[in-house]
């Protein structure tokens, strides 16, 4: 049920070790033992995303499995809350395919001719982008986990975890960045998240600019600099950041 | 412990059969619950514990994304910078970084007392730094602030001595530095075979509008993988200085995302430079 164990580490400070059934805690981490609540479920495959009724079902399931991650995410609070609000953002309210699209065609816009459609709707109803979405929650799942490195044994995949865990990192502080201009520099949530107007300016500069969008420029840059090249590393590794 | 047990025994937990085992061989047969639920209340950093790479990778079917060799996540990993002019914070790669050198004047007084702002094209240690956003007309547009550019220790602390930027070469000091390491770069580039994973093709095409795709490409042995493609020919900067051979690059020229890691990233770096 629940060994303890203490140990004195032979280098500086003494660590202590508490294994519980379902934990092992040391002086940094409470590293989890069981995944199980957090991996796909065994039936998954069986589950039909195309009807209404399944697709509610898989996005229970993947949005249930995002959020019971959030623990390990971080420890403060507010990194916590960043995390569930973009979660939430990105389940009900982005258009990816809008921001996808306005990354590979900065002209198409202007041209006013309608965008393409992406494939990706069925009768005006989305459809899952399975595939991508589990990407994803392997992405979030790497960055949380933890490998036992020793200075003799190292593993290439817990450098690929450190820079998941980079990146997500990142891609929380840019969005608290945006909540942080929508309340202080009077550049709009619709502006960033839904219109994704930062993306539409970036070949085009508008010529009248009155003084209080000239002072958008800038922070516009910076997100779409970042957008951008987030759409770029999604494309690469088949994930939906 | 000095209380009796029988004040205290109610507190712990029964252990079932043998007791649990503390230390040098011991067992006792009741726990404190602290100790059994722990991982709740331990207010550690949580992670998810995998015993090894193999437990990771084919039990638990979480992949190797090979993020080192891919220049957008090195890119959107390094770490986040104050920006000058946006005041935000953004992806330190993202940025232009500036250093702060210590000016040698005629002037014998003066020598200590003059601090020049310039941008460099990696960021380095020796020197103070901070960071501006990669945009080339931005940059411009704000160039009569610049001097507020500087490192906020040098802002507060060197109130004596005079903070100069060049305005007039600023942009194309950083713009010259960082064609010529690209022209470098691009001259010694052994180009690979399209088959090699996360690789960017490099090529010249005016008549497209799209700077950068990215696709999946079938390989040779039948596996796909992803492949960049950096369009130059959108830079209009680009045609009037042109920095290689149009005729070389028409062709695409493939670089290999391990061996010219730097040039990829400081190619991307230019196409968001150009363009923004």
């Amino acid at each position: 049920m629940a060994p303890r164990r203490i140990s004195n580490s032979t280098m500086g400070k003494p660590s202590i070790t508490i294994t519980t059934a379902k934990a092992i805690i040391n002086s940094e981490y409470t590293l989890i033992k069981s995944h199980s609540k957090y991996k796909l479920p065994t039936h998954f495959e069986k589950l039909d995303a195309g009807s209404t009724k399944g697709r509610t079902t898989v996005v229970k399931i993947f949005y249930r499995r995002f959020v019971r991650l959030k623990p390990f995410v971080s420890n403060v609070k507010m990194v916590r809350q960043t995390y569930s609000d973009y979660l939430r953002y990105k389940f009900t309210k982005e258009d990816y395919e809008l921001k996808r699209y306005l990354v590979f065609n900065p002209n198409g816009l202007q041209s006013k001719t309608s965008p393409e459609p992406m494939g990706n709707t069925k009768g005006g109803e989305k459809v899952m982008p399975m595939e991508e979405v589990q990407k994803t929650l392997q992405f979030i799942l790497k960055s949380c986990s933890y490998l036992p490195e020793t200075k003799e044994q190292k593993w290439s995949i817990a450098r690929d975890n450190t820079y998941c865990r980079q990146i997500l990192k990142n891609i929380l502080t840019m969005q608290y960045e945006k909540y942080r201009s929508v309340l202080n520099r009077g550049v709009g949530h619709d502006e960033l998240d839904v219109k994704f107007s930062h993306l539409r300016t970036k070949s085009s500069p508008p010529t009248k600019l009155n003084k209080g969008d000239k002072k958008k420029i800038p922070v516009f840059k910076i997100f779409s600099d970042f957008d951008t090249t987030l759409v770029h590393l999604n494309e690469s590794l088949g994930t939906r950041l | 412990m000095g209380l009796a047990e029988s004040l205290y025994q109610k507190l712990l937990i029964n252990v079932p059969k043998k007791g649990v085992k503390v230390g040098c061989n011991r067992h006792i047969k009741h726990v404190s619950p602290i100790v059994t639920n722990f991982e709740k209340w331990s207010d550690k950093r949580k992670k998810l514990y995998f015993k090894d790479e193999k437990e990771m990778m084919e039990k638990n079917n979480l992949g190797n994304f090979d993020l080192e060799n891919n220049v957008y996540g090195r890119l959107l990993a390094s770490p986040m910078r104050a920006e000058k002019i946006s005041k935000l914070k953004s992806c330190r790669e993202l940025l232009i970084p500036l250093k702060v050198i210590p000016m040698v004047g005629n002037d014998q007084h003066a020598e200590n007392s003059m601090l020049k702002l310039a941008p460099i094209l990696d960021y380095s240690k020796p020197y103070k730094s901070s960071y501006i956003l990669n945009s080339a007309s931005i940059v411009r547009d704000n160039l009569a602030a610049a001097t507020s550019w500087f490192p906020l220790s040098i802002l507060q602390g060197s109130a004596s001595r005079k903070l100069v930027v060049n305005t007039a070469t600023f942009l194309s000091e950083y713009d010259v530095q960082l064609r010529e390491l690209i022209i470098s770069r691009l001259s010694e580039i052994k180009s690979v075979g399209p088959s090699s994973k996360d690789s960017v093709l490099l090529i010249y095409n005016e008549t497209s509008t799209i700077p950068i795709e990215v696709q999946r490409v079938k390989g040779a042995d039948g596996l796909e993988f992803t492949q960049s493609i950096f369009n130059l020919g959108c830079l209009q900067t680009f045609a009037s200085e042109p920095m290689i051979n149009k005729d070389v690059i028409k062709e695409g020229i493939y670089l290999d995302a391990n061996n010219d890691k730097d040039l990829i990233k400081h190619l991307y770096r230019f196409v968001l430079f150009s363009l923004g």
